[in-house]
């Protein structure tokens, strides 16, 4: 009976101390029992492979232990709802987190090559750590050390206002205030850190050329001629994000000032289409594929601006939808 | 109707879901009479409800602490044994649960 010995010696490792030889005790006459009954079947005793498959098959130790403990989730079904709510809040922050400190310190530097990198690191190791202090004290509260008390508790006339998109029925299939807001918090930051390089602040990625193999590539001179014109596009872009931020119902509002901004994102790519490229290859007499380099960049621009007129004409019909229908179920009344 | 098996795994979710609370129903019925663990799944296999060990001998020691069930450990075939039967309050519990079951069962068979 070794194995038998063995087999319920790693079950009463894993049980809480007061019950361990009570359970082991009865599990020890249910297998016993069990062993029996196949010899009684078979007519002579069980060899050492028969009595393990048997054992096998009663489960894992630390299934047959884990079934006399308290039937509890790390998290239960009435908490986890909630405990899902927090995670989502909490990954928001940490993306808002990440950018923000990835900016600024690409800001700090003046140095914006490891921006993208810089963020995800940050968003990662951050999101997992709220996670992570999330589920300690999801799974607290689960199990009653800490007590919530009349701290959750919370009436109707109390819940934020989330505005007309939330509600359901007719019309609640459109984009909540909150979801344009968040949309419009992270293209206005995209757009602080486009006019942060545009502007020189800091050194944007595509603004040094890199020297490799005798090959430099640097921004066409389009870049230089319009670049007043693109900082001021860029600054009424970021007019109309902060405009969704703050007022997402000022719908006309919004969409106007997105007109104005695609109608000059049209213009911008007739102009970038006239200078015939956007990134020049600058290279040493003896680098023989710099021209076939030069085809491909030009090409690569090519398909490139025909997406984007295609983006920038429908967004164009968008806003010019939006800005005849204003807020539906306002009348004409919306903003 | 041919099930495919994902409809099949849905199937079996739900029995288990289905079966989960008669199972108590059964395991307090069957033990108005004394009866160990081994001899408690076996006469409840005789009538057609098989129930695994793994689950059967939690679920006693659960019914136990929740006070429904007594407990006493004796000999029998030269071995100890640990015979299970409802406690006053389990008799008192199985028989409120046997009317709601009634009860269940009388609005469904108007239902199905």
């Amino acid at each position: 009976m070794d194995l038998l010995d063995r087999y319920l010696a790693a079950v009463a490792a894993l049980l809480p101390k007061d019950q361990r030889q009570d359970i082991v005790a009865e599990l020890r006459d249910v297998l016993l029992t069990r062993i029996e009954a196949r010899e009684a079947e078979l007519g002579r005793t069980l060899d050492r492979g028969e009595t393990e498959a048997l054992l096998k098959a009663f489960g894992h130790p630390i299934a047959v232990a884990g079934r006399f403990g308290p039937v509890r989730g790390l998290i239960g079904p009435e908490l986890y709802p909630f405990y899902a709510f927090a995670v989502k809040a909490a990954l928001g922050l940490a993306a808002v987190v990440a950018v923000l400190s990835a900016g600024i310190a690409a800001l700090k530097t003046g140095d914006a090559y490891d921006v993208v990198p810089r963020a995800f690191y940050a968003f990662v190791s951050l999101g997992l750590g709220l996670i992570g202090g999330l589920t300690v004290i999801g799974a607290a509260i689960e199990r009653g050390w800490i007590r919530l008390g009349r701290s959750v508790d919370w009436k109707v006339s109390e819940l934020p206002h989330l505005g007309e998109g939330w509600n359901v029925g007719w019309g609640g299939n459109r984009r909540s205030p909150l979801k344009i807001r968040l949309e419009a918090l992270f293209e206005a930051i995209a757009l602080v850190l486009f006019i942060l390089w545009m502007s020189g602040l800091v050194t944007a990625p595509w603004m040094v050329g890199e020297v490799r193999q005798g090959l430099v590539l640097a921004p066409a001179p389009i870049w230089t001629e319009l670049r007043w014109p693109i900082l001021a596009w860029a600054c009424v872009q970021l007019a109309a994000s902060l405009t969704s931020v703050v007022r997402p119902d000022w719908v006309r509002a919004r969409a106007a000032l997105d007109l104005v901004t695609d109608l000059a994102g049209l213009g911008f790519v007739a102009l970038f289409w006239r200078s015939g490229r956007l990134i020049q290859v600058l290279a040493e007499p003896r680098v023989a594929d710099a021209a076939s380099l030069q085809r491909a960049l030009d090409t690569s621009f090519q398909i490139a601006v025909g997406v984007a007129v295609a983006v920038f004409a429908i967004k164009v019909g968008i806003d010019l939808w939006r800005l005849a229908r204003g807020r539906r179920g306002a009348g004409s009344g919306g903003a | 109707m041919h099930i495919m098996p994902a409809d099949a795994d849905l199937f079996e979710t739900l029995r288990q879901e289905l079966r989960r609370g008669t199972l108590i129903l059964a395991v307090l019925a069957q033990l108005k009479v004394e009866r160990y663990g081994y001899g408690l799944r076996q006469a409840l296999a005789e009538v057609g409800l098989e129930i695994d060990e793994g689950a059967l001998y939690p679920m006693l020691r659960r019914l136990e602490s929740q006070g429904l069930l007594t407990s006493e450990w004796r000999e029998e075939d030269k071995r100890k044994k640990r015979f299970y039967r409802l406690s006053p309050e389990g008799e008192a519990v199985l028989a409120r649960l046997s009317a709601e079951w009634r009860a269940i069962n009388d609005t469904l068979q108007n239902l199905i």
